[in-house]
């Protein structure tokens, strides 16, 4: 990757003083590893759980396939870091120092009129949480994880790392091995949390790894949307994310999973992001990557009771430096399952994205269903756009759509805009976000917003 | 593994039709200006076999087109792995590349693995790839049976018809 295009402005890339009690050394052994288990007081389970995970870690080979990771150096990074307090109840109980972090992305704002809990994640640990007491009355378990393997050992115990085993990739063993914060949330049988639960994620310190765990489990009937959103400040030397995120949806019930990544482009954002849904379950996945260095990203869906659901909407932005590797899996294993991923790419200034995507039905899922439609935009010509789809279909009775184009902002639709004296770069604008909007429309109004404004930005030059 | 390698110079058109029951790769190069080929194929591997077909669609110069499709018929115990590649390298613009690949299973013990790649290294081109698998459509087959055709034939009308479709082009 050319390094000279990096890092270029970022709108977020600002950074607040390190405020730190403890962090572990650079690097990563099994010491190490103990010694995050320490700090954080955990069951002997969990320490031997992080500890076979690092085993798994060191025998698995790095992915043979997709972009290069060769710059990425385990070595250099640091696995823990814990901010000065480390659980803050309320907002005015928050240093001063993490405050204003959150002041510039607005959080307390967006808290007043939109959420119904906010987790914000400072690095690795969750500093700040507020749970609405009608959810606590409902049931609802919303906490970062790190309390949960304390306070909820049975519920955690039972799902953590069954969606996702350790052994599924190597970034998945490393996480398993060192992870740090995330959510845990439980809906129990039949609520329906009304309002998206939030949690905003952070990395504020140089070659800082973070390595967010988080686990919903959705009971029979319940209904859940979980939102994640990421401003990173920025950095001269490389950073690695890499999170896990698994999601049990019980019979019936639905969850809705949305993402808009934004960090800076100094960051390697590695994610194993997978649900696991049962009969006539409904797991939902909105998907938005516009920063990072390069991510490598495919929510997955693993249908495995009848008439189970399953969708993704990704967007990818990719600017100058940046790769968006992203896309989607879909594993139908049950009679009558049906699967829809709507990709929306975005190449500029020599920005590379890629559709990388899994559909496979079994043999016995009988009248399966997947459609798959990817649509890339390429802007100029330093620009580049891969579509690297695979559809394993063993079932007769199964049927599958996949549809792919790539193509560039049209000299029609340019005109007509330029000539009702719409400049240039204003008219890109519209038309790129234009065509992100049946999947920005999906998105809670405040991501929508955001996104809106970003892509504007960028596409009109202004920043990135 | 048979292999065919197809150049298309300048200016020109190339029609390349082909049935197999076998392996096949398939390599369509366009070394020209306004080259174009149009490239439709059947695939029928025998019961009881599994077939790899590779086609691959290299866009090396500006203006050049390319149209592919290949529908695949897969009877019990067989299965095709089907690898798609349309690739338009950085100077081919203004190129227009298209390619689908249509798949019957026939049977309950027949596979298909298909990937359609695209790699589109100019901005200022059209390219569009589709796959589809379906199933025979029980519509279609009661309407025939209403016709008073035995369902069997009925069946073997409708994949005929899958088939002749692409011969008759």
């Amino acid at each position: 990757m050319n390094r000279t295009l990096l890092p270029h402005p970022y709108a977020f890339g600002f950074h607040t003083k390190d405020v730190h009690e403890y962090k572990s050394k650079k690097g990563l052994n099994k010491e190490i590893v103990m010694d995050i288990s320490f700090q954080k007081t955990e069951p002997d389970w969990m320490r031997s759980f992080r500890l076979k995970s690092f085993d798994v870690f060191l025998k698995k080979s790095m992915p043979g396939w997709g972009p290069s990771l060769s710059e990425l150096t385990f070595a250099d990074f640091y696995y823990y870091l814990k901010p000065i307090v480390s659980q803050a109840q309320s907002w005015s109980n928050l240093p001063k120092d993490i405050k204003e972090t959150y002041d510039k992305i607005g959080i307390p704002e967006m808290e007043k009129k939109y959420l119904s809990g906010v987790s914000a994640q400072y690095e690795s640990e969750v500093v700040y949480k507020s749970v609405q007491q009608t959810l606590t009355k409902k049931g609802v378990i919303f906490s970062d994880m790190d309390s949960a393997v304390r306070e909820y050992p049975e519920l955690v115990q039972t799902y953590f790392g069954t969606v996702i085993p350790t052994g599924d990739n190597k970034f998945a063993a490393l996480n398993s091995s060192v992870w740090s914060g995330g959510s845990f949330i439980y809906v129990p049988k039949g609520v329906k949390v009304e309002l998206p639960l939030q949690a905003y994620f952070r990395i504020n310190a140089a070659n800082m790894g973070q390595f967010e765990r988080t686990l919903i489990i959705a009971d029979e009937g319940s209904f859940v949307h979980y939102s994640e959103g990421c401003t990173a400040p920025i950095y001269s030397t490389d950073s690695l994310h890499s999170a896990v995120v698994e999601i049990i949806v019980k019979k019936g019930a639905r969850v809705r999973y949305t993402t808009v990544q934004n960090w800076s482009t100094n960051v390697y954002n590695l994610v194993t992001k997978r649900a696991r849904v049962e009969e006539e379950g409904i797991m939902e996945w909105v998907d938005c990557n516009l920063g990072s260095k390069l991510t490598m990203k495919y929510p997955s869906m693993y249908l495995v009771g009848r008439k189970a659901r399953g969708q993704v909407l990704s967007i990818a932005y990719a600017g100058a430096g940046q790769i968006q590797d992203a896309g989607a899996k879909a594993i139908h294993i049950a009679s009558e399952t049906t699967s829809e991923i709507i990709s929306k790419s975005i190449a500029r200034d020599g920005g590379r994205t890629s559709y990388r995507g899994a559909v496979k039905i079994v043999h016995g899922a009988k009248h399966a269903k997947s459609r798959v439609v990817c649509d890339a935009l390429i802007v100029d010509k330093d620009s580049r756009s891969d579509t690297y789809p695979m559809m394993d279909i063993q079932e007769q009775t199964a049927s599958m759509e996949h549809e792919a184009t790539v193509s560039k902002i049209s000299d029609e639709q340019l005109l007509y805009l330029t000539s009702r004296g719409i400049s240039s770069k204003e008219a890109q604008s519209m038309i790129a976000n234009g065509f992100i909007e049946p999947i920005v429309k999906e998105l809670p109004l405040e991501y929508s917003v955001e996104l809106n404004r970003l892509i504007g930005l960028r596409m009109e030059g202004s920043v990135g | 593994m048979k292999q065919k390698i197809y150049r298309i110079a300048e200016g020109m058109n190339k029609k390349i039709n082909f049935i197999v029951d076998h392996s096949f790769d398939l390599e369509v190069i366009f070394q020209g200006k306004n080259s174009s080929a149009e490239i439709i194929g059947l695939v029928r591997p025998k019961p009881h076999t599994n077939i790899i077909i590779q086609t691959k669609q290299i866009h090396n110069y500006p203006h050049s087109k390319s149209n592919l499709l290949i529908r695949s018929v897969i009877p019990e115990g067989s299965s095709v792995a089907y690898i798609g590649t349309i690739r338009i390298e950085k100077q081919a613009r203004l190129s227009d590349a298209y390619q689908k690949n249509e798949t019957m299973l026939l049977s309950d013990t027949s596979h298909i693995h298909t990937s359609p790649i695209l790699e589109i290294l100019n901005h200022d081109v059209k390219c569009t790839h589709g796959a589809t698998v379906k199933p025979i459509s029980e519509e279609e087959l009661l309407y025939l049976q209403s016709r008073g055709i035995a369902r069997s034939q009925a069946k073997e009308m409708i994949i005929q018809g899958f088939v002749d479709d692409i011969i008759n082009k």
